[in-house]
């Protein structure tokens, strides 16, 4: 276990990952942290200052931690104003003189050079008589290496008391198996689900197992990294996250010291979630979102299935991202509103990205399951909800209309309601009416397409898909799954049996009277305010959660959007002198390629 | 044993003499036991006896019958009819024999009743005729063939017997299918050796027959084409083709006389004329023929190839219907045809601009699995195209051709783009520069373990795919003529097989059989793996898509 430790310490790329870790393993050393590490500021050498616990003797010292990712060279060490020993130098020129609390100036104070490597021999000896010369009562210096940080993490924060001896095998499963993504994830979701079970804890309990959460998955992470492969990883953090959610929720919002820290804790873990997004999604995928076909030949297979489905999900990945940057510029609104400008220039980039994916990814217009709507609905509220990119958002629901439907009409991997791969791979297994229609019974896209097509204004889809209704889907029925009393009890942590199929939708030109039905049933949805991630102004939450665990998105998260877009077609229509209605006629082509 | 085998006389000696009955043990019974190799040996020894046997008339008739009814449809059942007629030719008393037999109702003398006319006429010619035009008159139904047959193989001798002849068939012209056919197979007959008018007469006469349509009339209509196609004058070969555009496909056997047609009209140099004859009939909604099922003429064109296949390839190209596309697809460039290259000199069809892109765009809806052929199509229509058509071309060619098969460029394309001559040189270059970017953006992504299937998932798919191709193997072998006609013996180990094999000596043999591998590859467009809707959309859009006017 403490070299899965130390080999993840040595592995970390940046300083800031350090950061990151530190903190969280002094608090649960029963260290007082009283300076975390921030961008931007200048911190005169110090990256972390924490108050150590008493002593035997109840004497306590004041830490000043100097991070430094990976071995210390000759280079870190001196020459550079970053390097270590200028740091040493800033701390005592500077930091203690005048950045100490008065009350904290009675402490003995301890300058703790931190590694995540070890001190390379050709500047031990600088090291030691830089230190040695500079020691005095009251200021002496400690080094931490990787090898003493992987102890503590060990021993302290996951030590066998907090964590059972099986829960570790598991980690090292989940670890060991990291390139074998499906495997690994399936250990480290045991570990999640374990360390997450557990009732009349306290804040501060709450508090501990979050940052045991957060620093096992950052191993996991930087272990998955080394090996080219954080997949795992990533679907391990959407998991923390819902678990996690469920495990602080009450803590979320209470005023006191011991709840803020479990709030502070899971933001760190939302960063943290973050942080894989961005090497996952970020780095590997979107520099590539506008080279055609680039990311569906890199799925290297030859089946088209398999394309298929990796693309919609990193479509459902990456639009979820863009919900979160919406979400933290949204202020205090509840749920998902539209604006002409977010502020938000990751939230543009990241909506002309995602238009630039479907655009290069055509794959993205055909899906093949129905479960796929959960990916449609996320991508649509993203695009919907920054105005100027609606009309992109238009583009994507007719060309999936135009598609889905010639799919269907063409026995062609129509939509299914089956989404297990063992079915999806032979798919369609017959061309025949009796098999389209039993592969097609129900639905939750449709009724999804159909309500943005009549809202959004211009689509040519929101004509011709109640006809293609009229004429071919008399069978299905359109549905919604809307949330309900018990949805709240295992909604974040995977159980399904919850909630309520809203259906029998009528699929029509004007959207009119889905329009109506979903008004009446969002309303006065109870139970959907009382979701703690509405309740709590975490909207996010709810999308991933949906996502995470392929519930399609409930109309009362994107009900707003939908009658912000209604109502500023009614006002358009009515100063320009009259109504705007969908335009008739064939369906435009799909999205076009750059 | 052949002919001439002294065995033959010896045993027609001792027939002829009484020693033994040749004739009386042949019956239904003792024959019906014979099949295949054994059954078609005796065939073989009867029919070089029949012409020296001393028989009656009857006895033999009844033999012969047996033969040709147990020979059943077989192309050589009908040979001991050959030799009776030389048997009946050969003593003046055996024709009025025959056709006393005919008169007294024994039964399927009536179909002998051609032989007994024929070899009539060169012993009794007014008799014989007047007997053969009275059946036409007053005759059963197979009285009336056999007669119409007789005659159209009798010469007419003066104009009197052409005004008979021509008088009586003139008189049937009307008649029931049955009839009608004979009349034409007669009526060509009778041309080959015509004077100019009579020729003239009997054409005007075949067109008019033909024209009433019928089962047998087609059948023979094709039958004519098929093989009297040669002398026949234009006329009569437009109404026969004409009749034949209401074949029934039903009957295959008449589309297989038809098949021979087509190709002999393709030997003739006249491709087009088999072409605008069967397009109507490839594209007709009831009852449509398939190209498929003209295997010959397929054969024939593409052995032709030249500007014979080049002219109707670009024709239907142009035409631009898909039910012809299809069917030039499936037909003409079956399996086999993956690496068929194209040469075509497009300035020879006088092409409007618009017209470049819109074949290009054709060839791709028609041929798309088959890279080279489209390829090359394509590279044939950059030779002639001007620098706006030109463009068009050239995007097409990298999407979707050079897109979806990477593999072309080395084979066919970058020897073009490295000659100077070719006039399609810069136009590919363009192109493959454009393969280059294309590619050049797939692989800046490089690996992304993140996106590919799962073990699982590779697992599963692999077995599925294995499923598919087990299947697909047991449906090719059940269909394998190599199966059919050899032993199976399965080797589990090695690459050679040693076995020991007893001769009819029951000396031990040691076979030494070294083992080799067959094997075959073909390219699967890209995008049906990223984008198969997408794909299959662009296809219909150039399958519908019209000429631009």
């Amino acid at each position: 276990m403490k070299l899965i430790f130390r080999q993840y310490l040595a592995s970390l790329r940046e300083r800031r990952e350090l950061d990151a870790v530190v903190p969280d393993l002094l608090s649960e050393l029963r260290y007082t942290v009283t300076s975390r590490p921030s961008i931007g500021t200048r911190q005169y050498g110090v990256d972390v200052a924490a108050l150590s616990p008493p002593d035997t003797e109840g004497k306590r010292k004041l830490y000043l931690f100097s991070l430094k990712q990976g071995d210390l060279t000759r280079p870190d060490w001196d020459g550079t104003p970053q390097a270590l020993r200028s740091s040493i130098n800033e701390i005592i020129d500077v930091y203690i003189p005048t950045r100490v609390a008065k009350a904290h100036r009675k402490y003995d104070i301890v300058i703790c050079l931190c590694f995540g490597g070890d001190v390379q021999e050709a500047v031990r000896d600088n090291v030691t008589m830089f230190t040695n010369g500079l020691t005095r009562d009251g200021l002496s210096f400690e080094e931490w290496n990787g090898d003493y940080l992987a102890g503590l993490l060990v021993e302290g924060v996951l030590r066998e008391q907090l964590v059972r001896s099986e829960l570790r095998t598991t980690f090292q499963k989940a670890v060991a198996m990291v390139d074998e993504p499906e495997v690994s994830f399936t250990h480290f979701a045991a570990l999640i689900r374990a360390l997450c079970a557990t009732t009349d804890t306290t804040p501060r309990q709450r508090t501990t197992i979050l940052r045991q959460l957060s620093i096992c998955l950052w191993v996991f992470f930087v272990w998955a990294r080394d090996t080219g492969n954080i997949e795992a990883p990533y679907r391990a953090s959407e998991r923390a996250l819902l678990h996690a959610w469920r495990l602080i929720r009450d803590d979320i919002g209470r005023t006191g010291k011991a709840s803020e820290e479990a709030g502070i804790a899971y933001a760190d873990l939302v960063d943290l979630h973050f942080t894989i997004w961005d090497a996952l999604i970020g780095e590997k995928i979107l520099p590539f979102v506008d080279k055609q076909h680039a990311i569906s030949v890199a799925v290297n297979s030859a089946a088209s299935v398999d394309v298929n489905l990796k693309l919609f999900e990193t479509l459902g990945r990456v639009a979820m991202r863009g919900l979160w940057h919406l979400w933290s510029k949204a202020g205090t609104a509840l749920l998902p509103d539209v604006r002409s400008d977010w502020a938000s220039p990751e939230a543009a980039d990241l909506a002309q990205q995602v238009v630039q994916l479907i655009r290069n990814n055509p794959i993205l217009i055909t899906p093949i399951t129905d479960e796929q709507a959960v990916d449609i609905g996320v991508a649509l509220l993203f695009l919907t909800m920054v105005a100027p990119w609606q009309p992109a958002a238009r583009n994507y629901v007719d060309a999936l209309i135009e598609r889905t439907s010639l799919a269907f009409r063409t026995h062609n991997r129509y939509p299914t309601i089956h989404s297990d791969y063992r079915s999806l791979i032979d798919y369609p297994r017959e061309r025949t009416d009796e098999y389209r229609q039993a592969q097609t019974k129900a639905s939750t896209l449709y009724p999804l397409l159909s309500i943005w097509a009549t809202s959004i204004g211009e689509s040519q889809g929101a004509a011709y898909l109640p006809k293609f209704f009229a004429k071919f889907m008399g069978h299905c029925n359109t549905q919604f799954w809307i949330a309900d009393a018990a949805t709240e009890t295992g909604f974040y942590v995977g159980e399904t049996q919850h909630g309520a199929s809203l259906g029998g939708l009528p699929i029509t030109e004007d959207g009119g009277e889905l329009m109506t039905i979903l008004t009446a049933e969002c309303a006065p949805s109870k139970a959907f305010l009382e979701l703690s991630a509405i309740r709590l102004g975490h909207w996010p939450i709810l999308a991933l959660a949906c996502r995470h665990y392929r519930l399609p998105l409930p109309p009362d998260l994107w009900i707003g959007v939908i009658k912000a877009m209604r109502d500023s077609r009614t006002l358009d229509g009515a100063a320009s002198g009259r109504k705007r209605r969908p335009a008739a006629g064939k369906a435009k082509s799909g999205l076009k390629r750059k | 044993m052949d002919d001439s085998d002294p065995t033959m006389q010896t045993l027609a000696d001792l027939h002829n003499a009484g020693e033994i009955d040749l004739l009386s043990i042949v019956t239904r019974e003792t024959i019906q036991p014979f099949k295949g190799q054994v059954f078609w040996g005796g065939q073989q020894v009867y029919r070089a006896l029949i012409s020296r046997l001393q028989a009656s008339a009857e006895s033999l008739l009844g033999t012969v019958q047996i033969l040709i009814e147990i020979g059943g449809q077989d192309m050589a059942a009908g040979m001991p009819v050959e030799e009776f007629s030389k048997w009946c030719g050969a003593d003046p008393t055996r024709p009025r024999e025959l056709l006393n037999l005919v008169d007294r109702k024994v039964p399927n003398a009536d179909r002998f009743l051609t032989i007994a006319i024929k070899q009539g006429v060169l012993v009794d010619r007014p008799y014989f005729l007047d007997r053969a035009f009275a059946f036409l008159a007053g005759g059963s139904d197979m009285e009336r063939q056999a007669s119409i047959n007789a005659l159209g193989q009798v010469a007419c001798a003066s104009d009197a017997e052409w005004d008979r002849l021509i008088a009586a068939f003139t008189d049937l012209q009307l008649a029931e299918d049955a009839i009608r056919a004979p009349l034409i197979t007669a009526i060509t007959r009778q041309m080959k050796d015509a004077p100019e008018n009579r020729w003239q007469e009997l054409t005007a006469l075949g067109i008019v027959i033909v024209q009433q349509l019928g089962d047998y009339t087609l059948d023979t209509a094709a039958r004519t084409l098929a093989f009297d196609a040669k002398h026949l004058p234009d006329a009569f070969v437009e109404a026969l083709l004409s009749s034949l555009q209401s074949i029934n496909g039903a009957n295959k056997g008449t589309v297989e006389i038809l098949d021979i047609a087509m190709m002999k009209l393709v030997q003739l140099g006249q491709a087009d004329r088999a072409r605008t004859f069967l397009e109507p009939l490839l594209r007709r909604d009831d009852d449509r023929i398939e190209l498929g099922a003209l295997d010959s003429l397929c054969y024939q064109l593409r052995d032709t190839g030249g500007q014979a296949l080049e002219d109707w390839v670009v024709a239907w190209l142009l035409d631009g219907d898909y039910d012809l596309g299809r069917a030039m697809n499936d037909a003409l460039f079956g399996a086999g045809s993956d690496k068929f290259v194209f040469n075509v000199d497009f300035s020879r069809f006088a092409l409007r601009d618009d017209d470049f892109s819109y074949v290009a765009r054709k060839a791709i809806a028609t041929f798309f699995l088959k890279q080279s052929v489209v390829a090359s199509l394509l590279v044939s229509l950059l030779r002639s195209a001007s620098a706006e058509a030109a463009d068009a071309i050239v995007e097409l060619l990298i999407d979707p051709v050079l897109i979806n098969y990477a593999g072309i460029r080395d084979s066919y394309l970058a020897p073009i783009a490295a000659d100077a001559a070719d006039p399609a040189q810069a136009a590919v270059q363009k192109a493959l520069a454009g393969q280059d970017d294309y590619l050049e953006g797939l692989q800046a992504i490089g690996i992304v373990p993140e996106l590919h299937p799962s073990e699982r998932e590779r697992q599963l798919e692999w077995q599925r795919h294995s499923d598919s191709m087990s299947e697909a193997w047991q449906a090719a072998r059940k269909k394998s003529i190599f199966a059919s006609i050899a032993t199976e013996s399965l080797i589990l180990y090695g690459t050679r097989a040693v076995s020991w094999f007893k001769d009819r000596d029951e000396e031990a043999r040691r076979i030494e059989t070294q083992m080799g591998s067959v094997s075959t590859s073909f390219e699967v467009p890209r995008i049906d793996i990223v984008d198969p809707m997408g794909l299959q959309m662009m296809l219909m859009q150039f399958r519908s898509e019209a000429r631009p006017e």
